[in-house]
């Protein structure tokens, strides 16, 4: 499994490698990131979950630092002209239309944050095999003219959080990917535009204050796939470990992610998998 | 001189497809819209005609990446050049998000705009940021949690520290979020 995205060190050159977990930092090449919110903690959730299973060996990770300028998002992108690897996930990255229609499909491809922003903008996203939106980002996806989650018309981005299956609907007009799941107070796991099932407990109220709780969601289902999991299973089954996680942080809104992480093979192990 | 025509023609007659996910700065006038091609070299900009439903004469407008509006912004601002305004492209009457909504979780305040949302305790302790996808966004949560909203000096605000809409939106967050804790203290 291949996790491609940006960290937030400028300068840092593209990297092409395993990582090893720390408590609070990843360790790529000898260097320590932190395990902070965006693809750090995606790589901390994915790594957890796969070493539970015996496959972290398994993991790759493609970056290089970019603090928004699109350096290091470049090189990224073109590191995925080619993939070798049945699953990959783009995240935190650059979002460049030129760019995402240039990567490999022949696999499996996830999106999420950049890489799923780019995917829509682009109007690709029934290459994906699978996004992973909150409901502002729902909103986004529901609208067909829109190419960046800042930019969402109005009656769009007011329609309230209840309306989550009707916002499904409209994004499912467009191109989407078979499977995706709606992170929110109900996750919404949806295959082929249709809501096959919704996780609504325990809820903690705090998770969402926290940055990094949609990223170990998504760091948990890939991995789960990544492990022989239908998408549809592994999609339910992330939302609930990552609601488990809730249940074992007991987190406040000023709970930090690799408290969250370091949980997770509990969760997994609670669950009897 | 054919490569002039040329020039002409890709500018009046723009192709529909490459402008998917692109913005339009329109400025008072063609002076200033040449002017800031040159001042954003470093970003995808090109100076355009714009869309007939706006255009109000022989003006020209210059063309981006809507990713790129918060540096772009800031790099206008710098060389105290004024946009008059800044349209995506996908469809001209759309802007920026401007809804914010705040919510007190546990005794913390959690500010959302759009896609960003940032949580302040009760003295402004910025405890949590999170949302978002571009990759100016982990920079700006590593650059401003734990640190009190209040002493965050302006040149580290997001929206001179961030380059993408991401960071415009987190700026509208951190905005509200720094009233609220102003609020707090009187």
């Amino acid at each position: 499994m291949i996790i491609a995205g940006a960290v937030p060190i400028k300068g840092l050159e593209l990297i092409k490698s395993p990582i090893k977990l720390n408590k609070n930092t990843v360790n790529i090449n000898n260097k320590d990131l932190p395990l902070s919110m965006g693809t750090c903690a995606l790589l901390g959730a994915a790594f957890k979950t796969l070493e539970y299973f015996g496959k972290e060996d398994e993991l790759t990770f493609i970056t290089a630092g970019d603090v928004g300028e699109g350096d290091g998002s470049l090189k990224i992108y073109e590191e995925l002209h080619e993939i070798d690897d049945d699953l990959t996930i783009i995240h935190y990255i650059k979002p460049k239309i030129s760019e995402i229609i240039k990567v490999d499909f022949s696999k499996k491809v996830i999106g999420d944050a950049g890489g799923m922003y780019a995917g829509k903008a682009a109007g690709i996203g029934d290459k994906f095999h699978m996004f992973f939106p909150d409901v502002g980002e729902l909103a986004f996806l529901a609208d067909e003219k829109s190419s960046h989650p800042a930019y969402v018309r109005g009656f769009i981005s007011e329609i309230d959080d209840k309306e989550i299956p009707k916002l499904i609907k409209m994004a499912y007009i467009q191109k989407m990917p078979k499977n995706m799941v709606v992170k929110g107070s109900k996750d919404h796991i949806v295959t082929e535009g249709n809501i096959i099932d919704i996780v609504e407990y325990p809820k903690f109220e705090a998770m969402e204050c926290i940055g990094g709780t949609g990223d170990t969601l998504t760091g948990l289902a890939s991995s789960l796939i990544a492990c022989g999991f239908k998408s549809e299973k592994a999609g339910i089954l992330g939302c609930k470990l990552n609601r488990k996680l809730g249940e074992l942080v007991k987190p406040r809104p000023n709970t930090q992610i690799y408290e969250i992480i370091q949980k997770i093979p509990d969760a997994l192990k609670e669950f009897d998998l | 001189m054919s490569s002039i025509f040329s020039k002409l023609n890709t500018i009046l007659n723009p192709k529909k497809e490459e402008k998917k996910g692109n913005g339009l700065i329109l400025f008072k006038n063609v002076k200033e819209a040449i002017s800031a091609e040159r001042i954003l070299k470093n970003y995808s900009v090109k100076v355009v005609a714009p869309p007939q439903e706006i255009r109000e004469g022989c003006d020209l407008a210059v063309e981006y990446d809507l990713v790129e509006e918060m540096g772009i912004k800031r790099e206008l601002e710098n060389n105290n050049l004024k946009a008059v305004k800044f349209i995506s492209l996908d469809d001209t009457s759309m802007e920026p998000l401007s809804l914010v909504k705040v919510k007190e979780i546990d005794g913390f305040i959690l500010v959302r705009s759009g896609n960003m949302k940032i949580t302040i305790d009760k003295v402004g302790n910025i405890v949590n940021v999170s949302g978002g996808g571009c990759p100016d966004v982990p920079y700006l949560n590593l650059k401003l949690k734990g640190k009190n909203i209040l002493e965050i000096p302006e040149e580290d605000c997001p929206k001179n520290l961030g380059y993408t809409l991401c960071a415009y939106t987190l700026n509208k967050a951190f905005e509200k979020a720094k009233t609220i804790a102003l609020e707090g203290t009187k």
